[in-house]
């Protein structure tokens, strides 16, 4: 059908107003375009910018991370200071870097003229060092800060750019160090940086001062700790020599006693000697008589009663010579005690120990106490110094003894297992109160009359049997006695 | 409104009634922009809903059956531009979920000034879907239609229906769809 005309005129009309849509909208779009790019440009710039930063604070984070590793190492202070200086020029760029030690605000120990520089490591450079050490003859009042100035030196018309901050090491010294920029001064980004690192230098360097001085002391107080063994190895033989003393007068009595009787024996045998010289005499005198008849000799043998003569003489010198190996046995017993100890530890038998610390102690328990040993030579060796151990339970004994005043029983008990011998040493004395029995290992702590007794006994025979690794503990009641358990390693 | 949604309706206007109608809606309509339409520009709802009211009644038709016609069409257009993954989904149910979780989040990263409907699953067994449509314009019609014409291109026998709207006195807009 063919359109009318007022129909292409519509029709017109309509595709005109379409265009002039269209023709609006792409001038819109090609705003919203416009306004995008810029968008888009203002968006790349931004992120740039960022990205700087961005790089920048890796840079940053690296130095301080790079700083904390220096100084967290174990390294000395001197070796800590030159690699924390390294990283310090690496990030700021320096052209030399050095440090110098002022003591009272003066440049001390100045043993070399070098600064660091970043392409040439160390180097000695005069005109340079002089000039930072003519600068820094001073005290640098503020502490703890980087600072900046200029530094004016002979073989340069410009001055240089001078950093610095100075840590106080003790004893009125200041650690400088020192960064130089012969052309730009650091930013103050830069700079900003370098304040945030100064915390951990100063750090390392505090730390690395009280290591110093830490070592100072561990190094008196082992000295003193040796001191302090010398004198306790002095103290237990004092103590041990004391305690021989005041066993003395019952030793002596020990001694006395076998000594008594082997004298009266030996006077006895010489009476009987004296008969038997006469009836030797009577006898030659005889055999020169030729008229010498049976009755006669008889005669003679009735006069001399020779079996008695001989029949006593044996039993007066088997006395005598078990009195002397008495005597020998308690001589021998305190030989042991009063010998000066060394550390060497030997195999022993506790059995011995405790059989000669009897013999030195025997007058003093022999009267009124009943004395029960149930130790034995099966019991296993153990290993330790036989005098100290002797000094032990001499003193446990005569302790016993004198907790008993009015008599008693003693017994020494063991008990054995694999690991582990344990020695009792009961007493049905008088006992001793929770107090005393708290104290009773106290050095100077006694419940003794003034003048009996050290009042370290216990304590010394604790640190001894402490070297035995030996564990010592005590349970006593009041009136009825006391329990001392003593138990030894088996080794 | 996205200018992208006016440009498909004059598209839709174009090829249902002819450019001489779109043309006179915009004469009758009188809208602020003068129909100078680019995709990307933003453009006051009020505009669409003159439009749309304007096709209605130059042409006789309801406002439920413009908006449901128009989504129908549109659906082809919008499939084409979406996300590669939503392309796999073969059924219904599973798309209108990637709808809120794939496509509208797509389409925040690209426009981050648009207003998008969101879909609230009220319910979902085998064959039955409850689902809330929420959104300041109140295109459930619009939406009924795109659904419909999702359900066609699935090749599912699904029927569709409004059980709540507010354009019926409801507080709010709830689908039900029952598999047949």
């Amino acid at each position: 059908m063919k359109a009318t005309k007022e129909q292409l005129e519509k029709r017109i009309a309509m595709l005109e107003r379409k265009v002039v849509r269209q023709t609006k909208a792409r001038e819109q779009a090609e705003q919203q375009l416009e306004s995008f790019a810029w968008e888009i440009f203002k968006k790349n710039s931004s992120l740039s910018l960022s990205l700087e930063e961005a790089q920048r604070k890796t840079r940053e984070l690296a130095f301080l991370h790079e700083i904390s590793l220096r100084i967290a190492n174990e390294n000395s202070m001197e070796l800590m200071i030159l690699s924390v200086l390294k990283t310090l020029v690496s990030f700021s760029e320096a052209d030399y870097a050095t440090t110098i030690r002022l003591h009272r605000g003066e440049c001390s120990n100045l043993t070399s003229l070098a600064v660091y520089s970043q392409e040439d490591g160390w180097m000695e450079h005069h005109p340079l060092m002089k000039a930072i050490v003519a600068h820094f003859n001073k005290s640098i009042e503020k502490q703890e800060e980087w600072l900046s100035s200029q530094l004016f030196f002979e073989s340069s018309s410009k001055p240089y750019h001078c950093i610095y901050i100075a840590f106080p090491t003790g004893d009125q010294a200041q650690l400088v160090l020192v960064l130089i920029h012969k052309k730009h001064e650091l930013s103050s980004d830069s700079l900003y940086v370098l304040n945030t690192a100064k915390g951990q230098i100063q750090t390392g360097i505090r730390r690395r001062i009280n290591e110093a001085r830490l070592n100072k002391y561990t190094l008196e107080l082992e000295s003193v700790l040796e001191s302090l063994r010398e004198t306790q190895e002095q103290l237990i033989q004092s103590e041990k020599m004391a305690s021989l003393g005041q066993l003395a007068a019952g030793v002596a009595h020990e001694i006395n006693n076998p000594l008594g009787y082997v004298r009266s024996n030996l006077q006895v045998l010489k009476e009987y000697m004296d008969e038997l010289t006469v009836f030797e005499k009577q006898l030659y005198a005889l055999s020169d008589d030729r008229s010498l008849s049976p009755s006669m000799i008889k005669t003679l043998l009735e006069n001399t009663d020779l079996p008695l003569l001989f029949d006593d003489s044996k039993k007066i010198i088997d006395t005598n010579l078990e009195g002397i190996q008495r005597v020998s046995e308690i001589v021998q017993a305190l030989k042991n005690v009063s010998r000066v100890s060394d550390e060497k530890f030997e195999t022993l038998s506790l059995n011995q120990v405790v059989d000669n610390s009897l013999k030195v102690v025997r007058n003093e328990l022999k009267y009124q106490h009943k004395v029960i040993n149930k130790l034995d030579n099966e019991m296993p060796d153990i290993k330790g110094s036989f005098s100290q151990l002797q000094q032990v339970f001499i003193n446990f004994f005569v302790n016993a003894a004198q907790a008993m005043p009015d008599g008693g029983t003693l017994i020494i008990d063991k008990q054995v297992t694999n690991e582990s011998i344990k020695v009792y040493i009961i007493d049905t004395g008088v006992g001793m109160d929770e107090e005393t029995q708290r104290k009773v290992f106290t050095p100077f702590f006694t419940t003794k009359p003034i003048g009996v007794g050290t009042g370290i006994g216990m304590s010394i025979s604790y640190a001894i049997l402490e070297k035995h690794s030996a564990e010592v503990s005590v349970q006593s009641e009041v009136r009825h006695g006391t329990t001392f358990t003593i138990k030894f390693p088996i080794n | 409104m996205k200018g992208v949604i006016f440009l498909k309706l004059e598209e839709f206007v174009d090829e249902t009634f002819g450019d001489m109608a779109w043309d006179n809606i915009l004469n009758i309509a009188d809208v602020a922009s003068d129909g100078a339409y680019t995709s990307i520009a933003l453009y006051d709802d009020e505009e669409f809903f003159s439009i749309v009211k304007t096709l209605c009644e130059e042409h006789g038709l309801k406002m439920k059956e413009a908006q449901f016609a128009f989504g129908q069409w549109i659906h082809d257009k919008l499939i084409a531009i979406a996300p590669k993954d939503v392309h796999q989904i073969t059924d219904t149910f599973t798309f209108l979920r990637a709808v809120n979780d794939v496509i509208h989040i797509e389409v925040m990263k690209i426009h981050p000034d648009a207003i998008l409907p969101e879909f609230i699953f009220l319910e979902e067994t085998e064959t039955k879907l409850l689902m809330e449509y929420k959104s300041p314009r109140g295109l459930c019609y619009f939406c009924e239609g795109i659904i419909n014409a999702l359900i066609n291109r699935l090749h599912e026998n699904i029927s569709v229906r409004q059980i709540e709207c507010v354009h019926e006195g409801d507080a709010r807009c709830v689908f039900e769809l029952i598999k047949q």
